[in-house]
């Protein structure tokens, strides 16, 4: 019918209307609570800066005790030359020197690339690395204690860090006219030389 | 806003109004002649689409009957109530009910008020041409309708009273009670009447009589015998000659209220000169939106149409505007947390700030303090960590000084992280490494090879002693022998071998830290 047609005709504007205004409304309204949601995010990632800070800050004596007290571990470790750069040639002429003092029959070592220390406990973190060069011994003893004197010797004389993973004695295998003042036995032993890296410390020492 | 309109029907002449807020103004009158319909007609046309009609009629011809209808609901109660309209009325086309409320016994019969404009006649030839230019007509309505709002605005809140007005039709008498129409009639007035003030006071004083007597006969009244208010709503200077000429009826309060006082009273800041009282039932109509009013639905189709436009935008306006306010309080819980942010970041800046002093008073670093922290605590770690194989070795040692015939071949020291699979382990090392520990390769001094128990005991004593030494734990043995009857055992007694038979011992101890 035309009224009904007219009538018709007469709803499509308003009904357009209202649909624009609630998807006006829809989307204002979604837009809204998105701005909300991403400043209570930024509110939440502030809050959480500021508690870690009052942490730190009630933390900062204590701290500075620590602070003083891992400062001389540390310098120690550093004259020590655990931390730093490995130095193979001063370790070669310790076992050498080593060698000569405690007239040992003969020392034969290997030393691996350098590479992360494998150990559970011990992982470093941030920017501190503990780094480890396997080194394979091989010495003729004339008894056990030369080895425990080699490797004090060894652990006193380098800078890294002396980590004996295994030590293998045997029988050396001798002819009856060896028997005299030969070596007795033959030790195989598994070392790690550890040195700690400290990423931090190196560009310090570069920019300073 | 729509425009409204109302048009004020009397016995041969409509009016029609143009009302905004405050604002009443005629814009036409016609005539019901042929002249004054064709003027009519071209009028409509003239009018906006969207304008809202009220169509007020001020007509003698009208009926308000009470009632008593059974209770009964929905289209029961629209057939009865139809069928008594027909019963009373020769054509109900303009005929309108009110209930008056239920009684209070035990049927719960309904008090219904009946009117009707007992001659639709009067109004066909203005509703046609409505009809006809398709504008949206909200309603008839009869003046009566409008009394009770009237009587309220006047003061009148709280008893019934008779509100008596000077309309252009005639002398209107409506009985309200509070919120209600009981009763309504318009009394024409005579010119002599209307010719001189005193005159004019008689017929007003004249005609409240007589209605008051009506009343009291046909049991209108709700309460009779009670004092009934009177107001009269007065034409401009007559309200004093009222006030001196009013009667000494008993059970009449007299009030006579002047037209401009109601005018104000209802809302009415501008009006046509020289109008009567009818302007407050115009008014009234347009502004009050009465619900019920005397028309059949085929007259409002546009209005429903109006209606529906409006109830759709208004739907569409409401949750625009309810998001809006969604938005709005969400928009306050940003500036809210923006304000928090802030003062959370001055306060982050003011203990950044507090934390730079302190730690300006440490030490010059030569790493930062966490690496410091991290190299210092895990080399302490693996210190603990560390060990030499003598201390272990020495512990084997003195085992071996207990057992005299035996001689080790070898020894295997290793620092590892978990016991070997199918160690046998007590409590002292559960719980995981790192451990210690030394495999012993040996064999029997000074015996035979096929001496099995003599050399089964010998190490079986070794392994006890080794089991003495407190740091220590067997944790796997392998004798020279498997004596065990799960295996097979041969020998040859009697033919000497060459080479000893061999045991292995293998025991363990925890690294501390």
């Amino acid at each position: 019918m035309n009224v009904e047609r007219e009538a018709l005709k007469r709803l499509v504007a308003p009904t357009l209307t209202a649909i624009g205004l609630i998807a006006a409304g829809v989307v204002a309204l979604a837009a809204s609570q998105k701005w909300l949601a991403h400043e209570r995010e930024a509110e939440q990632a502030v809050r959480a800066e500021r508690a870690a800070v009052q942490q730190r800050l009630a933390r900062a004596t204590q701290e500075e005790l620590e602070i003083m007290e891992k400062l001389v571990s540390y310098n120690q470790l550093v004259a020590r030359g655990v931390i730093g750069d490995e130095k193979r040639l001063d370790w070669v002429d310790a076992i050498a020197a080593i060698k000569n003092e405690r007239k040992l029959f003969e020392v034969k070592y290997s030393i691996d690339p350098q590479r992360t220390l494998d150990l559970a406990s011990v992982k470093g973190g941030g920017d501190v690395e503990f780094l480890a060069s396997r080194m394979r011994l091989e010495l003729p003893l004339l008894h056990e204690g030369d080895l425990f004197t080699f490797l004090a010797d060894l652990e006193r004389r380098i800078g890294s860090h002396v980590l004996v993973r295994s030590c293998a004695i045997q029988r050396a295998d001798r002819s009856g006219a060896e028997r005299g003042a030969g070596p007795r036995l033959r030790a195989d032993c598994v070392i790690d030389l550890v040195t700690i890296r400290d990423k931090r410390r190196s560009v310090k020492a570069i920019n300073g | 806003m729509a425009e409204k309109r109302v048009f004020y029907v009397s016995a041969s002449l409509l009016t029609a109004y143009r009302v905004r807020r405050g604002h009443v103004e005629i814009e036409a009158r016609f005539s019901e002649n042929e002249e004054g319909l064709a003027a009519y007609a071209v009028y409509l046309k003239e009018l906006p689409r969207a304008a809202l009609i009220h169509v007020l009629a001020d007509v003698v011809e009208e009926d308000f009957q009470q009632d008593t209808i059974p209770f009964v609901r929905g289209a029961d109660r629209r057939a009865l109530l139809e069928r008594r309209l027909a019963q009373r009325y020769r054509d109900p086309s303009l005929s309108l009910v009110q209930s008056l409320g239920t009684e209070k016994t035990q049927r719960r019969n309904e008090t219904v008020l009946i009117s009707s404009l007992t001659n639709p006649a009067t109004l066909q030839p203005w509703l046609a041409a409505l009809r006809e230019a398709g504008l949206a007509v909200v309603g008839v309505f009869a003046v009566g309708q409008l009394a009770p709002r009237i009587a309220k605005s006047a003061g009148q809140k709280q008893n019934p009273a008779l509100l008596v007005t000077l309309n252009a039709a005639g002398l209107r008498q409506s009985y309200v009670e509070p919120a209600r129409l009981r009763f309504s009639r318009l009394s024409p007035l005579a010119s002599g009447d209307l010719g001189a003030p005193e005159r004019l006071a008689t017929a007003f004083h004249r005609e409240t009589g007589r209605l008051y007597q009506y009343l009291v006969s046909s049991r209108a009244m709700a309460v009779e015998g009670e004092v009934l208010d009177v107001v009269l709503i007065s034409p401009p200077d007559l309200a004093a000659q009222l006030r001196a000429t009013t009667p000494e009826i008993p059970f009449l309060s007299v009030r006579v209220l002047e037209l401009a006082e109601a005018m104000r009273a209802v809302g009415i800041h501008v009006h046509p000169p020289d109008c009567g009282a009818e302007v407050l039932y115009v008014y009234s109509v347009a502004t009050a939106k009465p619900r019920e009013q005397y028309a059949r639905e085929a007259l409002r189709g546009r209005y429903r149409i109006h209606q529906v436009r409006t109830a759709i935008f208004a739907g569409g306006a409401a949750v625009f505007a309810a998001c809006l306010a969604a938005g709005g309080v969400d928009l306050l819980g940003v500036f809210q947390v923006r304000k928090a942010v802030e003062q959370d970041q001055q306060q982050l800046a003011a203990m950044n700030g507090q934390y730079a002093r302190i730690t300006a008073r440490f030490p010059p670093m030569p790493t930062t303090t966490e690496s410091l922290r991290v190299a210092v605590l895990q080399y302490g770690q693996l210190a603990k960590q560390t060990t030499r194989p003598e201390a272990m070795l020495a512990e084997v040692s003195q085992a071996l000084q207990a057992s005299p015939r035996i001689e080790l071949e070898g020894v295997k020291w290793e620092r590892v992280e978990a016991l070997p699979a199918g160690s046998t382990t007590s409590r002292k090392l559960a719980g995981g490494g790192p451990f210690e520990l030394v495999q012993l390769t040996g064999h029997v001094l000074a015996a035979r090879a096929s001496e099995y128990r003599n050399i089964t005991t010998l190490v079986n004593e070794f392994i006890e002693s080794l089991r003495r030494q407190p740091g220590l734990e067997v944790v796997g043995s392998r004798l020279p022998f498997d004596v065990g009857s799960q295996t097979s055992l041969s020998g040859d007694i009697g033919t000497e071998r060459a080479e000893l038979p061999t045991f292995t011992v293998t025991v363990a101890r925890r690294i501390p830290g």
